[in-house]
């Protein structure tokens, strides 16, 4: 098996004396699907954070491409990997095309091209009809899928990649929730986005509160509790019973279908 | 519209400017004197109009154009970094504490006011005053996370108010004639311009137009917010310092220089964003251009309008920019500014 995109050893995090995550040990492979589920405050967001180098360790080791996080620059880590954050605060009016475009900023592949990557990126979220609107203009689920489009067009072309020396030239999605306020319908198309850039290489690590969505599409279920990793494997090996009622204190019902969970809401649940 | 078109339309607007402020005073000259005295084609007969434009117009449109293209890029960057449409250069305190500078100056002077001397005190007064509250504001906001742009904020209304009420207390204790310097300073004027001020001016505005635009990409990624920012590769911490540092600068020399002038910094970078967008590689430029028009024109207009007495330069922006700002407002959802 090949060098993992991304390993995590006995990761710590804490902000203002407070520990948010503690003793998490993971690594992710090039294609895979990873999805974090948990309950509010679990530490899922702060994860997500310490593998941008947005807050920094108290204990533990984060590498990507198998060098120490802290050896890639700015500019090499922006080639690499690429985040959607929950809540976006844009409130200038550029275009929806201008909001994609910006993800081009650390690269030098000139215009021609990064015109076809963010056409291309936008066709895969549905959202090419939306390119010459006003971004402060659209709907919020609008809004998210130009943001995702844009992260995407970050890491779109694996031969953009610049990793420092000794490191492997790996790229890195990470999601926050990018599917809060889609329709059914567009979570579908999003997910089949995610699906296909996957397919080509890139390892992705998603935050996701539907559980019975994670389940269906995680190639890793990842669950979380409390700043520590609980249980990760399968959807039939995380998403249980007890899963359900222990932490996310939910009166659910695990049923099977084609072996991947799905959750449906007993008779007399409030 | 297009960005070229803009660039256009505003450079062949600042030119007319350009024009008219050195044929318009109390001495009215045509185009046809003004253009032959600055290409030195003038003869003996003409010297008359080659002492009013070389001695005392040609300092003063310089020092309006580039004080105005100072105000109108430094708008546009700071309404960039502060992601806050509302941002002006005055924001981070440089305007107040140029004031307070400027009213000790004035206040605790004394005789040494008299004269040429005079006015160069007060612009280094200016100056000293804007550049202490600046640094003050960053150091409020700055702490070993970086320098958050909310605390900036904050601690630029608590600076302002600070500095507000040091010249206030100033004020209290002067004379009626050192009150009357004082508030004539507020208004912001250019008829102290000569020779020395014009080429300040010139070398300041020369630095920031050329210092910048070269922010110009790394602006428009940290409108999407500064994690998105740092994520896209950018040194953000690094890049906030240096353009405070750059505003600061710019906007204290331009204080000092020509007293507190309103609105440019604000309204200047809306009319541009709302002809061709947000992207500060345009912005930048267009904003410089535009300010220094604007500028142009209301000088002119202070000049002309109860001629030969001067109004304050500052009443006329604020009297142009004031109507304007409030129909933006009035717009702005159309505009995508929410």
């Amino acid at each position: 098996m090949s060098k993992p995109v991304i390993a995590i050893s006995n990761l710590e995090v804490a902000v203002a004396d407070r520990v948010l995550v503690r003793d998490v040990n993971l690594q992710l492979h090039s294609g895979e699907l990873a999805i974090i589920i948990g309950p509010n405050g679990a530490g899922k967001t702060s994860l997500l954070r310490a593998l941008l180098g947005d807050v920094t360790p108290g204990r533990g080791e984060i590498e990507l491409g198998g060098v120490a996080l802290g050896k890639w620059s700015h500019t090499q880590r922006a080639k690499s990997v690429a985040a959607l954050p929950q809540l976006s605060l844009l409130n200038f009016p550029f275009t929806a095309a201008e909001v994609i475009g910006l993800s081009r900023t650390p690269h030098s592949s000139g215009a021609a091209i990064d015109q076809e990557i963010i056409r291309a990126a936008a066709q895969s979220l549905d959202i090419s009809h939306l390119m010459a609107r006003v971004y402060t203009l659209l709907s919020g689920g609008e809004k998210q899928r130009v943001q995702l489009a844009r992260v995407l067009a970050q890491i779109w072309r694996q031969q953009d990649v610049a990793p420092p020396p000794g490191a492997e030239a790996v790229r890195l999605l990470l999601l926050d929730e990018p599917n809060a306020s889609q329709d059914i319908g567009h979570q579908q198309v999003l997910m089949r986005a995610v699906q296909t850039i996957a397919a080509q290489g890139v390892a992705v690590l998603m935050v996701e509160h539907d559980v019975g969505l994670a389940a269906h599409y995680a190639d890793r279920l990842i669950a979380m509790n409390d700043s520590r990793i609980i249980s990760q494997g399968s959807a039939q090996q995380v998403v249980t019973d007890d899963l359900m009622r222990e932490v996310f204190y939910a009166d659910i019902d695990v049923q099977l279908s084609d072996g991947r969970p799905v959750l449906v809401r007993r008779k007399n649940a409030l | 519209m297009q960005p070229l078109t803009l660039f256009v339309a505003a450079g062949v607007v600042a030119a007319l400017a350009f024009l008219i402020s050195l044929m318009s005073g109390a001495v009215q000259l045509s185009p046809a004197e003004v253009i032959a005295t600055l290409l030195h084609s003038g003869n003996a007969a003409d010297s008359r109009a080659e002492m009013i434009v070389n001695g005392i117009r040609l300092p003063r449109a310089v020092l309006a154009a580039m004080v105005g293209a100072i105000l109108g890029i430094s708008g546009a960057a700071m309404q960039g970094l502060f992601r806050n449409p509302l941002a002006d250069p005055s924001l981070i305190g440089v305007t107040a504490g140029a004031t307070a500078g400027a009213s000790a100056v004035i206040v605790l002077g004394g005789t040494l006011l008299a004269g040429s001397a005079g006015l160069l005190l007060l612009s280094f007064g200016a100056f000293v005053g804007g550049a202490l509250a600046v640094w003050l504001v960053y150091r409020l906001a700055t702490t070993e996370n970086g320098t958050s742009v909310a605390n900036m904020l904050l601690a630029g209304i608590a600076i302002t108010a600070l500095a507000g009420s040091i010249s206030s207390v100033l004020e209290f204790s002067s004379s009626n004639e050192m009150l009357r310097r004082i508030s004539l300073w507020r208004m912001g004027g250019l008829d102290g311009a000569d020779g020395g001020r014009a080429i300040t001016a010139l070398g300041a505005g020369f630095v920031l137009l050329i210092a910048l635009p070269r922010y110009s990409k790394a602006l428009n990624v940290l409108l999407l917010g500064e994690s998105e920012a740092r994520h896209l590769g950018i040194a953000v911490e690094r890049m906030k310092t240096q353009l405070i540092l750059l505003v600061a600068a710019g906007v204290g020399i331009a204080v000092a220089l020509a007293g507190s002038i309103a609105f440019v910094g604000l309204v200047v970078p809306h009319i541009v964003r709302l002809l061709i967008g947000p992207d500060h590689r345009y912005l930048l430029p267009a904003s410089a251009l535009l300010g220094a028009a604007l500028l142009l024109l209301a000088d002119a207009v202070a000049r002309i309008v109860i001629a030969p007495v001067e109004l304050p330069v500052g009443i006329v922006t604020a009297v142009l920019g004031a109507p304007f700002f409030i129909s933006l407002l009035r717009q702005r959802k159309a505009y995508g500014m929410l």
